[in-house]
């Protein structure tokens, strides 16, 4: 398998603070990639640096063979590149902007320019000052995938954006889709799952998950587990079960590691008496949170010890 | 090419109106700049010349401004602090994206100056292709000023940081100098404009190395921080060598000591004017100041060849009391006129710090004066009989010279103007008493008046206007009598001789001043 971004072991330091920790990840060829994680997980600064608009502190990555740190001038004519908070060339206009952006790209198709601009409802003779956010973005994305690239990469593109303007720009990326790989990092979860084939989830900058989504919505399910008697978490539950909640005689939690009997099995093993056990699909927005939020709660857990044990003292 | 052409389109369709300013400003310059050369003839287009030799003094900075704008503007199309910027991820290639910017200046900065020196040259009536390596040497000197602005715009966001940077530098030196100047610590408190072309080509060289070296590092791999560091190497490395003065150290090897008295090309002795072997100090400065004690040595000179001349241009003085203490001084400027045979008395100026002064004042001392001296020696003459007012005249090596009318009737002043600068030049032409119709009729033999124009000084440096017209001082210009104080009168007809001088040789010689008593002048109540 050929992969369009490798990274190794890549990180990122600012001074004392730890942006993006030894990321693993590879990208396959044709694959839509997300990159998920709530804010300052590290998502924008591990994209600039395969970019090569920040250096590693250490390891490596790779886009389209090339060395991330030596990415530039020629490389980029194979990359798509849109960011949310990317500064254009405001003085020019729509049509201007597409004009000079072609005189880069040997491989610019006029063609596909025009249908994009088009596609896009993108006035050409309006300034990209005198345009909302929407319709900069939609602007930046046909200057941007008008050239065919092999490889998209989408930072935060839909932030901000109506409902209607995210979908013609979800339809422009996917009409590229079978010729390119798209990597994004977004927020826009819903959006997210009805599109990527690959997701990896970033929390302070380490990469908790990375696989494929069809896996990862057969491995996440809801679990509500209702007991004869009335409910108390045991001690040790397996480190899989996130959120675990009892009230009455339910108990709730979020499997993540969901294998049909042999989870049954395990939950029968856990409690005493269970009457019932109900199993719920996960969209990747509740994953999303159930994985952020048991992350967020496991890092408290030490420090609260901590404290416990400073007051006994 | 290709990007780089596309690139240079792009900035030049953006800043129209940047490049516009700054040309329609260099052709104000093209279409006036003549009247600071421009004899004048009648009052009212004296008047009218004054304004237009106003607007010429505004234009220079505002050409200045506008290409600091230009350069900033053209490098911010592109900014290379920052990581949002839409080119960073398009397919530029830095060589070609420099090379754009480089063109743009060629455009619009650098041709359109060349063009308007061409054309001032040749408004005033010196030949652009005679004069064409000085012009590409100007263009030199003038990357000296626009790649360190160009490398300040590297390192900054917009045209405010960079003004606000630059701003900040020249405060920043101005701060420096004025204080050094008050405490008398880093640089040295000496008169004189001696030339000091290797801390001059120093200087112009370092700008250059290291306005490229920003340049190239940012657009290479925008590492602002050490490219920040480079260019604030610029004002240290200026401060560094005015402080070092690599002149004043080379001034043992550029100024040899004469071997035997005889062959010197000039005796000093010391004129005891005061008639009791004393020199007065003046007490300079204040408690801020640092202060100094300046003492004016007559001196007079003798030897002089009669086709050379000699300037002073350096002195070093040393002070040994009876009881052996000793001080020497550093090598001190003097702003001094040029001695020849008939001009004997030299008043050197020196300066002594306070402190040191006292410990020598009010005993004898003895002081030895260390001179750095230039001797010139005459060439080519040339001798030319005076034209009609305002009829030009091209004087061979000078210059071209016009007698220009001043308001009273009849009187004229001798106006020259020179290709970059004026060949060191002595020149001699006679004065009469009355206006010319009458001095021809009494056949007023008339008085000789005389001085010298330009400068041994072959320092080169940027220069705005390749013409210039110094003003040209005459010895005699004035007549007293027992009323009144009257101008003399230059003629139509009158001999003008201009005597060439080139450096014959730099030499040092000294003056011993034995049993010397210093006191310091006391304010009178």
């Amino acid at each position: 398998m050929s992969f369009a971004i490798r990274m190794e072991n890549l990180s990122k330091e600012f001074g004392r603070t730890v942006a993006v920790d030894g990321i693993n990840l590879d990208v396959a060829e044709g694959a839509i990639y997300a990159l998920v994680g709530p804010n300052g997980s590290g998502k924008t600064t591990t994209i600039k640096m395969l970019m090569n608009i920040l250096p590693p502190s250490s390891g490596r990555a790779q886009v389209l063979g090339v060395d991330s740190r030596s990415f530039c001038g020629k490389d980029f004519a194979r990359v798509g590149y849109v960011s949310e908070n990317q500064e254009m060339p405001e003085w020019m206009t729509v049509g201007a902007l597409m004009e000079y952006c072609r005189g880069f790209y040997p491989q610019w198709d006029a063609q596909l320019a025009d249908q994009l601009v088009r596609q896009m409802d993108l006035t050409l003779d309006r300034k990209l000052k005198h345009l909302s956010r929407g319709m900069r973005m939609k602007a930046a994305f046909a200057s941007s995938l008008a050239y065919r690239p092999s490889l998209i990469v989408l930072d935060e593109p839909f932030t901000g954006l109506d409902p209607l303007v995210r979908d013609e720009l979800i339809e422009g990326l996917l009409e590229r889709a079978p010729e390119a790989t798209i990597f994004i990092s977004s927020h826009d979860l819903a959006e997210i799952e009805s599109f990527a084939s690959h997701v990896g989830f970033l929390e302070q900058g380490r990469l908790l998950f990375a696989e494929e989504m069809a896996v990862l919505s057969d491995r996440f399910r809801e679990v509500t587990v209702t007991l004869n008697g009335a409910a108390k978490l045991p001690e040790n539950l397996p480190a899989g079960w996130l959120q675990p909640q009892a009230a009455d005689c339910v108990v709730r939690f979020v499997h993540s590691q969901f294998a049909g009997q042999e989870t049954q099995r395990e939950i029968a093993a856990v409690f005493l008496g269970v009457r019932d056990v109900i199993f719920d699909a996960m969209t990747l927005r509740a994953i999303f949170l159930a994985v952020a939020k048991s992350s967020r709660a496991r890092r408290a857990e030490p420090a609260a010890e901590t404290n416990v044990g400073r007051s006994a003292a | 090419m290709n990007q780089i052409v596309h690139i240079f389109k792009k900035d030049a369709r953006h800043l129209w109106i940047e490049i516009a300013i700054s040309l329609v400003l260099i052709g104000c310059m093209v279409a006036i700049g003549h009247v600071v050369w421009m004899p004048q003839g009648s009052p009212f287009s004296a008047r009218r010349d004054s304004i237009l030799r106003g607007i010429v003094g505004l234009l220079m900075p505002l050409i200045g401004i506008s290409w600091l704008l230009l350069v900033a503007r053209a490098i911010h199309s592109e900014a290379l602090v920052g990581d949002r910027q839409f080119w960073i991820t398009r397919p530029y290639e830095w060589k070609k994206l420099m090379a754009a910017k480089l063109l743009f200046f060629a455009a619009f900065i650098y041709l359109p100056f060349f063009l308007m020196q061409v054309i001032l040259l040749a408004r005033a009536g010196f030949s652009p292709a005679h004069w064409l390596p000085a012009l590409l040497l100007n263009l030199v000197f003038l990357s000296a000023i626009i790649l360190p602005l160009a490398g300040a715009a590297t390192v900054t966001r917009n045209f405010g940081r960079t003004a606000v940077l630059l701003l900040g530098v020249v405060v920043c030196l101005a701060l420096i100098v004025v204080s050094s100047a008050l405490t008398g610590i880093g640089f040295e408190l000496s008169p004189g404009t001696v030339p000091t072309p290797q801390a001059s080509y120093l200087i112009d060289a370092v700008e250059l190395a290291l306005g490229c070296a920003v340049i190239v590092l940012q657009y290479r791999a925008r590492r602002t921080r050490p490219a920040w560091i480079l260019l604030l190497a610029i004002p240290a490395a200026f401060l560094v060598i005015e402080s070092i003065a690599p002149d004043r150290l080379l001034i043992d090897h550029k100024y040899p000591l004469t071997t035997n008295s005889s062959g010197a090309p000039v005796q000093f002795s010391f004129v005891d004017q005061s008639g009791d072997r004393s020199l007065v100090g003046h007490e300079i400065g204040g408690p801020i100041l640092g202060k100094q004690i300046s003492v004016k040595i007559p001196v007079h000179l003798s030897g002089v060849a009669s086709d050379s001349a000699v300037i002073i241009d350096e002195v070093k003085v040393s002070l040994e009391a009876a009881n052996g203490e000793h001080w020497t001084s550093g090598w001190q400027g003097q702003q001094d006129g040029v001695h020849r045979q008939e001009n004997d008395l030299w008043t050197g100026v020196i300066f002594v710090p306070s402190e040191v002064f006292g410990k020598y004042e009010g005993s004898a001392v003895n002081m030895r004066l260390d001179v750095a001296l230039t001797e010139v020696s005459a060439g080519s003459v040339t001798q030319i009989e005076m034209p009609n007012p305002l009829n030009e005249i091209s004087v061979p090596g000078f210059g071209i010279c016009v007698p220009e009318r001043l308001e009273m009737p009849d009187a004229m002043m001798l106006s020259c103007r020179f290709a970059w600068q004026p060949p060191f030049t002595y020149l001699s032409t006679r004065w009469f008493s009355e206006p010319c119709a009458a001095a021809k009729r009494s056949s007023d033999p008339g008085i000789e008046g005389d001085g010298w124009v330009g400068s041994v000084d072959t320092t080169k440096g940027w220069a705005f206007s390749p013409v210039v017209a110094p003003y040209i001082q005459l010895s005699n210009s004035t007549l007293f009598d027992r009323r009144s104080l009257g101008l003399r009168f230059l003629c139509p007809g009158a001999p003008a001789t201009f005597t060439h001088y080139e450096v014959a040789r730099r030499v040092q010689e000294s003056l011993t001043i034995p049993s010397i008593h210093l006191w310091t002048a006391r304010a009178e109540n």
